[in-house]
């Protein structure tokens, strides 16, 4: 415990102005919004506004590792520990984590205020269920979403870190950490048109008739929201547990073995 | 650094050298105590190992003495001192007496030359 | 205790190591020197664990080398790299929770010794007192194995002396392997038991410092000197 507190306070030192800018970016935000809906006169603006910059937050986590592991990449201070990598790891997600609620929370506060001082909400939304709910469901589907992202990013970049070990591919480290991508990208999307997957995922659905919405503005038509996964499945979510749990212990495997920096 | 070393001489000798200087000046006395081997170390910027090696060759030497866990002593045998102090003198003055030779001075030539340096000393201190 | 069995490191078309088979005792203090880009920080990244190497064995204290091996080595790194928002006493407290083997009190004798305000932001500090802190947080530690990759490069020599004083004070010389790869070997000479010198990823050489002296005459500058012209 002694151990995780002091990575946890170190990152949260280490990061803390990069905290402070999300902060800043997100008032930015706020205040242009305010500026378009003042300027042309269109409150709906300023909730479509606000809404981008709740569903942005699906980037903060992986954003956020990117940053504090490309500060870890320039010193060998974070890696010359004697704790295990699952723990560095932890704690780096942990702190992010941390950072992505504070943040992320306030963000959902000034678009319900958006929601309630904006325009004619029924013209706005088409939705059932109250905004509350879904909003909360949205916060959850798009926190499930930035930490798999962020899951991801651990790999890239102890994968990135790794290739420095294989003398061929120094080199072409970015070309092969791209190439991963894809491949992962075009097997991952292989499987799931597979008849026998899309089987599986149909197994232990919960129907969940609200969240698609569209926001339409005086001109623009955003849309957001979950239309695929307007249903749950149990198979699918246990598929992706799966799937992070593994990526996770990949990055481990890596960064216990053959990450240099 | 604190010291200056010579290149081409143990550095475990030199830094004996120093300590017997010590001695025989009357700076250590009989029975006084050593700087432990840290702290010797730390003064003169040397690897306590060499510092340990200066000891023991002291110690082998009989002009210090080490005591169990109380650190090292000069002997209390002012007779080995005495020793030391005499050896060391005899040791410059054979160095001496050989580079003169190799000049090709006579034994006689070499006394009368030191009373000449020794009493030209004296003038220049008399002025 | 460190051991080196046919160790091979190959950077892309670079040589890191070639076949080096070397080990060192308990109780000493190596010097590893040698040009830049010899492979002397190779040399001690792979003992810290935070170099992979391609072929051959490492074994620290009888344990294969990996990063974890950081619980028995103290490594200062050559880099002039800190966590930037950091103050003294955050690094400190930092490493304090990160190593079994860290002495907070020792840490605290070091800080005094340096003159270091644990209140002071770490990119306040002038170069010569970050690298004064490095060593702090290096010694103030209980491992069987001290690393120190080019300690005094770019500073003064009060710095320099503050650092050797630090050294000599705090090292357990009875039972630490001290290695210190340096290409500014005068000043830290007599600190030595042995040099290995070290060119284009070999071992060319290896001396007691004394022994050279002894039966040579030579000081390791001037062996230095006859060891690496070609």
């Amino acid at each position: 415990m002694k151990v995780f507190k002091g990575l946890i306070y170190k990152e949260l030192k280490l990061m803390k102005n990069w905290f402070m800018l999300g902060l800043a970016l997100l008032i930015l935000g706020v205040m242009i919004g305010f500026g378009l809906t003042k300027y042309f006169n269109e409150p709906n603006i300023f909730v479509a506004v606000a809404l981008l910059m709740v569903v942005g937050y699906g980037l903060y986590l992986p954003a956020y590792l990117l940053s504090s592991l490309n500060i870890e990449g320039q010193t060998q201070l974070w890696l010359h520990n004697p704790n295990s990598g699952i723990v560095l790891f932890l704690a780096k997600l942990t702190a992010g984590i941390v950072f992505y609620f504070a943040s992320f929370l306030l963000s959902i506060v000034i678009a319900i205020w958006g929601f309630k001082h904006g325009g004619n909400l029924e013209s706005l939304l088409q939705l059932t269920g109250g905004p509350a709910l879904n909003i909360v469901i949205m916060a959850v589907g798009i926190t499930l979403g930035t930490l798999f992202l962020g899951v991801w990013v651990l790999f890239y970049w102890s994968l990135f870190h790794s290739l420095k070990n294989i003398p061929v591919l120094s080199s072409l480290r970015w070309p092969v950490v791209i190439g991963t991508w894809l491949l992962f990208t075009t097997f991952g999307n292989y499987v799931s048109n597979l008849p026998l997957y899309q089987k599986l995922k149909n197994i232990g659905v919960i129907k969940l008739n609200a969240y698609s919405f569209e926001i339409k503005t005086w001109n623009t038509t955003a849309s957001a929201g979950f239309v695929e996964s307007a249903e749950l499945s149990m198979v699918n979510g246990i598929i992706y547990t799966v799937l992070v749990f593994s990526v996770f212990y990949a990055a481990v495997w890596l960064l216990e073995r053959k990450v240099e920096v | 650094m604190s010291e200056e070393f010579q290149a081409s001489r143990p550095i475990y000798m030199q830094i004996a050298d120093k300590i017997k200087q010590q001695m025989i000046r009357g700076e250590l006395l009989p029975g006084n105590k050593l700087p432990s081997v840290r702290e010797m170390a730390v003064q003169s910027g040397v690897n306590p190992n060499t510092i340990q090696r200066t000891y023991s060759e002291l110690e082998r030497m009989e002009i210090v003495e080490t005591k169990r866990g109380q650190g090292t002593f000069v002997t209390e045998n002012e007779g080995a001192i005495h020793q030391l102090k005499l050896g060391m003198q005899m040791d410059i003055i054979e160095l001496f007496v050989h580079n003169m030779k190799e000049l090709g001075l006579t034994e006689e030539e070499i006394i009368s030359g030191l009373k000449r340096y020794f009493n030209g000393r004296q003038e220049i201190k008399n002025d | 205790m460190i051991e080196f069995k046919n160790v091979s490191k190959k950077y892309g078309r670079d040589i890191g190591l070639v076949d080096v088979s070397f080990s060192l005792e308990k109780g000493k203090i190596y010097g590893l020197i040698g040009p830049n880009g010899s492979g002397k920080s190779t040399t001690l990244k792979i003992i810290a664990g935070l170099v992979h190497f391609s072929k051959g064995t490492v074994l620290v204290d009888g344990i294969p080398v990996d990063r974890r091996i950081a619980k028995k080595v103290a490594y200062l790194s050559e880099l002039d790299m800190f966590y930037q928002p950091f103050k003294v006493k955050d690094m400190i407290d930092f490493y304090a929770s990160q190593f079994e083997d860290f002495r907070m009190d020792r840490a605290n004798e070091l800080l005094s010794f340096m003159k270091l305000d644990p209140d002071k932001k770490l990119k306040q500090l002038s170069k010569g007192n970050r690298g004064r802190l490095k060593l702090v947080l290096a010694m103030a530690r209980d491992a069987s194995v001290l690393l120190l990759d080019e300690p005094f490069s770019g500073l003064d020599p009060m710095v320099r002396d503050s650092i050797v004083k630090g050294l000599l004070s705090y090292i357990d010389y009875e039972n630490q392997t001290v290695i210190i790869a340096t290409h500014e070997i005068d000043e830290i000479e007599p600190l030595l038991d042995e040099v290995l010198a070290v060119k284009d990823g070999k071992v060319i050489d290896r001396q007691n410092v004394e022994d050279l002296r002894e039966t040579k005459g030579l000081s390791v500058i001037q062996w230095m000197k006859e060891t690496f012209k070609e």
